[in-house]
């Protein structure tokens, strides 16, 4: 009889390799790969450590520095406090908010829509409506044009203008009809075989299937809708109904000394200085999307990815 | 919703097209100084009559040449500009202007705009537009027709005598000589301001008004005592001395941030003429006079070489108030009314800060010259309406003119007493809310005569006066002012930015004196030649 002895294997040797059959390089190489890597990850991330450092730092340091602080000595929530105090920061906020949310949404809904009809070669006037799409993506109107068609909806001065302008990016479209199309058309038979509406094949069985490139394309139009100045610039005439990048862009564009007036008027209590204020609003500006981004960042690419290579 | 497109709108949106392409990236920064001479025989055209307001007697008395009005302290009693009520009334008055600081709270939230309103009799609707998106706006509204009650027209803009006399009112009949005392403040803002809202011999717009004297070179007077420096070099030499002295970069201190305008500076030194020199009917532009220029572009040199000028120098812009704030740099040159915003941003933390200004020496010695600033930032131009309706607007604007020692300055400059401020004496001084609040843009629409004041600090007001007194005695204005010229104002900015990279790397001995001259004939090529024939032309209308 013979017997089999079951020996357990030897370790393999963790190697660096991502990839299958890749040497991991010598060590020198690693080293200076690493290297490498951390200037370019210190590049990236010294920028927003010394935003956040800044709008944490007192008068005093940031006059000392000569603007930007990398660790505040004394750390204060003045700029905060003197931004969020009831001024019109605080309003843009709501504004900027109100405005991703609906728009993100209304912009979600059109254009998974108007995708999975594009996506549907049955679909009365696709190819026609997907040429108009594309040639929108490779001939943009102007800006007068397009202040002229927006004064004559009606809507200067609405927050409508900040959504309805934007609202159908055609790139997202073709990025999400791309996915669709990609669906097994086995699935979509089987569901309209079973007397399955397209409203409901759309909402049983496409949606739940493209979490990912939803999410995705979401994020894309999140971050539109919150970073856009210039449609409120153009189509605002109220300050008190614009969102938080224009208030920002008058005081970082402007670079105008934000405290002038307060220092010796009020001694006791200064505004903090330009540069901190900046800072603070910088934070302010980007820290929703910074919050969102890690819950989507897993769908970031396989979305993007999935969308873009099938076609 | 009518679709259609008219004739009108098509007019329109040409204008707007016209007004974006010329305007584009011209407007820069916040213009003040002003005045200089009348073009000749000025006086006789239609400008409004000056009626000085005298009802309060300053510390310091201005003078005819640009010395400004001196006050150490505001009238105990202000005194009620409009003692029968708000001058104005009916619709809210639409105004679109421009605003250099963070935008206020909005009226619902303002007590200082609230207060404006009621002062007035109207609401005042403000459509407050970033510096650096005025163009895109002007032109967009200009394009669109649906003009506001009144919109700030930069002197550059485009087709100008054509887009204001197809949208917006002749205010001749209104304002032309003894019709401004109607308005009385109105009638108190200088003669020359009003020189820049008139075209085709007709007033299109009422100013905004600046002080005669321009910019001035600021420096760190606390430094300078520190290490026992004379503040008034005798010429180029000692200028340069002196920058060297006050440099250290070892503690991140230089004597001077912005090269271009420290080569103002030392062109000032050098007698050159401000922009355009009018000599005979024949004008100059200042850069033309090419022995003076490469004298002056090779004293940059000498600083450059000396290492008194930041790092950071030629690669940045709007750095240099903070630099000079937080003591970077001792030396700058700033508008004049700088030299207040420099406490008011900066002591808190320097408490020791101090502020001098230096009028140009003559660069071998003797005296320089000293550069005015426009007498008008801007204009403001109503939209053609009813006669009824552009009284009141003009009431209005009287009402955002009333002068220093009025109810109307110190709620406008300061707010609400107890508010936005509180008495220091007789002298209103700012808090939080005051400071957030006085943004307000109204000063874009038209303002009084600028004065010398500053509540926190009066001591800082003879220094000012003194530097005023000797800036205006070696003033040079410069000749175009007031003269519009359809190829300046199209294709003027751009190039002027053009040239001024070359003269950058010269300083920085980056290019020939060749790139120099090629870059002078170039701007002759593109704009300089047309424009002096216009400027040229406008003036001998003036002089007709």
């Amino acid at each position: 009889m013979t017997t089999l002895l079951r020996t357990s294997p030897a370790p393999r040797r963790r190697t660096y390799s991502a990839i299958p059959g890749q040497t991991p390089g010598s060590p020198p190489w690693r080293v200076l790969k690493s290297i490498l890597l951390l200037i370019c990850v210190l590049l990236v991330v010294l920028p927003f450590v010394a935003i956040i450092s800044t709008s944490f730092a007192d008068a005093a340091q940031v006059n000392r520095t000569g603007g930007f602080v990398f660790w505040p000595e004394n750390p204060t929530l003045e700029s905060y406090r003197a931004i969020l105090g009831g001024g019109i920061v605080s309003q843009a906020l709501l504004v900027s908010i109100g405005v991703t949310v609906v728009g993100t949404a209304l912009s979600l809904a059109s254009s998974i829509t108007l995708a999975y009809g594009l996506s549907r070669p049955e679909a009365y006037g696709q190819r026609p409506i997907l040429l108009m799409l594309l040639f929108s993506m490779l001939f943009v109107p102007g800006v007068i044009p397009s202040f002229l068609l927006v004064q004559q909806l009606g809507l200067i001065n609405t927050y409508w203008a900040l959504i309805l302008p934007t609202m159908v990016n055609a790139f997202n479209v073709i990025v999400l009809r791309s996915f669709f199309t990609s669906l097994p058309r086995e699935l979509i038979d089987a569901a309209r075989i079973d007397g399955a509406s397209e409203w409901r094949i759309l909402t049983r069985i496409v949606l739940p299937l493209s979490k990912a490139s939803v999410a995705v394309i979401g994020l894309f139009y999140a971050v539109g809708y919150w970073n856009a100045f210039f449609n409120a610039m153009v189509y605002i005439n109220e300050s008190s109904m614009w969102p938080l990048q224009l208030v920002l862009r008058t005081y970082v564009v402007n670079n105008a000394a934000i405290g002038a007036g307060a220092a010796a008027a009020d001694p006791g209590v200064p505004l903090p200085p330009s540069q901190a204020l900046q800072s603070a609003i910088l934070v302010l500006s980007i820290l929703p999307i910074v919050i969102l981004y890690p819950f989507l960042q897993r769908h970031m690419t396989r979305g993007v990815m999935l969308g873009a290579v099938k076609g | 919703m009518d679709m259609r497109l008219s004739r009108r709108s098509v007019l329109h949106a040409g204008l707007g097209i016209a007004a974006g392409a010329a305007l584009g990236g011209s407007l820069t920064a916040c213009g003040d100084g002003g005045a200089g001479v009348l073009p000749p025989a000025a006086g006789r055209t239609v400008l409004p009559d000056y009626v000085p307001y005298t009802a309060v007697t300053p510390d310091f008395p201005g003078t005819e040449q640009g010395v400004l009005n001196g006050f150490y302290h505001y009238p105990a009693t202000p005194v009620r500009a409009f003692p029968d009520g708000p001058p104005a009334e009916g619709d809210p008055f639409r105004f679109m202007t421009i605003i250099y600081n963070p935008v206020p709270p909005p009226v619902s939230r303002n007590r200082l705009w609230q207060e404006l309103n009621a002062y007035l009799g109207a609401d005042l609707q403000l459509e407050i537009v970033p510096s650096t998106d005025y163009v895109t706006k002007f032109s967009l509204t200009i394009a669109g027709g649906d003009l506001p009650d009144g919109m700030l027209v930069r002197p550059e803009a485009p087709q100008k005598p054509g887009l204001l006399s197809a949208l917006c009112e002749d205010l001749t009949p209104y304002l032309s000589g003894s019709a401004v005392r109607r308005y009385p403040y109105l009638a108190n803002l200088p003669t020359m301001s009003w020189r820049n809202c008139v075209l085709n011999g007709r007033i299109y717009g009422v100013p905004m008004p600046r002080l005669n004297s321009g910019s001035a070179m600021f420096y760190r007077a606390d430094f300078l005592a520190a290490r026992s420096l004379n503040p008034e070099p005798a010429n180029f030499a000692e200028f340069l001395q002196l920058c060297r002295d006050l440099t250290d970069p070892s503690q991140t201190r230089y004597a001077c941030g912005d090269p271009l305008t420290t080569f103002y500076f030392v062109m000032e030194m050098l007698g050159s003429p401000k922009d355009w020199r009018e000599e005979n009917g024949r004008f100059t532009w200042y850069l033309e006079d090419t022995d003076r220029v490469r004298q002056g572009l090779d004293a940059m040199r000498q600083l450059v070489r000396a290492g008194v000028m930041h790092p950071d120098g030629f690669s940045t812009t709007g750095r240099f108030k903070d630099w000079f704030g937080n003591g970077q740099i001792a030396i700058n040159y700033d508008g004049a009314t700088a030299w207040n915003d420099y406490y008011r941003s900066y002591r808190s933390a320097s408490p020791d800060l101090r502020v001098g200004a230096m009028v140009a020496p003559g660069f071998d010695g003797g005296p320089g010259v000293h550069w005015a600033g426009p007498s008008s930032f801007s204009m403001f131009s109503l939209k053609k309406a009813a006669p009824a309706r552009i009284e009141q607007l003009l009431r209005a604007l009287d009402a955002l003119a009333t002068p220093f020692g009025t109810d109307g300055y110190l709620l406008r400059k300061f707010g609400v007493p107890g508010h936005d401020f509180d008495f220091r004496e007789s002298d209103p001084i700012l808090n939080r809310t005051g400071t957030t609040e006085n943004t307000l843009p109204a000063m874009f629409a038209t303002d009084a005569p600028q004065v010398l004041y500053y509540p926190d600090d009066p001591s800082v007001v003879p220094e000012q006066y003194a530097w005023q007194q000797k800036a205006v005695s070696v003033l040079i204005s410069d000749a175009a002012e007031g003269l519009y010229s359809a190829a300046d104002a199209a294709r003027g900015g751009p190039n002027r930015d053009l040239m001024f990279q070359t003269l950058r790397s010269y300083m920085q001995e980056r290019n020939t004196w060749d790139d120099v001259l090629a870059g002078i004939n170039r701007w002759r090529t593109v704009v300089g030649d047309q424009s002096r024939v216009e400027y040229e032309q406008a003036w001998q209308q003036w002089a007709v």
